[in-house]
């Protein structure tokens, strides 16, 4: 009888403190992942290759045909008078987006346990501006 | 036709939610929404000028109903990243006749 009850206060007192010290412990051993994963990145880059698709759209459309040729078409030369001027802002565009997002692709990678919102953030602004400088999706 | 028009509206609505869920208060887990959302706009644009940008829309489609892209998917679109890249940043033609300076 009294080692039954030894058992027993035993048991329970272990059942008290076995659930907030095994929670303590899960909490302080358990890896915090990052929110935002390769998901996230594979998100921004397909929207990314999107805006390159439309690009290299504009540039094959403004650059097929002669300048000259180009001004007597009504839908071309609205788009592409300043062809020269508009496929230089988006090389300049692309540069910032290609780094913003290979930087977050990378900072994902190498630090799984760290936020990476900052860098996912950066390389959504630039893939989003880099869209703005394309003629025609603004 | 019929497919990419569906998964950009599957697309809408998962950012959408999302956006939702950001602009709850005390909820600051995704702070780029703003951006995401604007983001759409490139592939409406895509697609309402008959470029071909429906796999890209259909790829961020499958990752909002629970598909992670595999290694090799991942690796095709950066070959197609790069090679697109390329395209763009290539040298200028020559200026010609008439056509102003940058």
């Amino acid at each position: 009888m009294r080692k039954v009850i030894i058992a027993l206060t035993l048991a329970l007192s272990l059942a008290g403190c076995a659930t907030p010290a095994g929670d303590l412990f899960k909490v302080i051993t358990t890896t915090i992942e990052n929110p935002l994963t390769t998901v996230d990145i594979y998100r921004v880059e397909n929207t990314y290759a999107a805006a390159l698709t439309l690009a290299d759209q504009y540039r094959t459309y403004c650059y097929e045909r002669p300048y000259a040729v180009l001004m007597t078409d009504p839908v071309g030369r609205p788009l592409c008078e300043r062809r020269r001027r508009n496929v230089r802002l988006i090389q300049s565009a692309r540069l910032k987006a290609g780094a913003a997002v290979v930087a977050a692709r990378n900072f994902i990678a190498g630090n799984p346990t760290l936020n990476a919102a900052s860098v996912v953030s950066a390389a959504w602004k630039a893939v989003t501006d880099f869209q703005s400088a394309i003629p025609g999706t603004r | 036709m019929a497919d990419w028009k569906q998964a950009l509206e599957a697309v809408n609505i998962a950012l959408g939610a999302i956006s939702r869920f950001g602009s709850l208060p005390g909820v600051n887990m995704i702070p780029y929404i703003g951006v995401v959302t604007t983001a759409a706009s490139a592939l409406q644009a895509g697609l309402n000028a008959g470029i071909n940008v429906a796999p890209y829309v259909i790829a961020i489609k499958d990752t909002f109903t629970g598909e992670l892209p595999s290694a090799s998917q991942i690796e095709a679109l950066r070959t197609k990243i790069a090679e697109l890249e390329a395209r763009i940043d290539a040298p200028l033609p020559p200026r010609e006749e008439g056509e102003p300076e940058d």
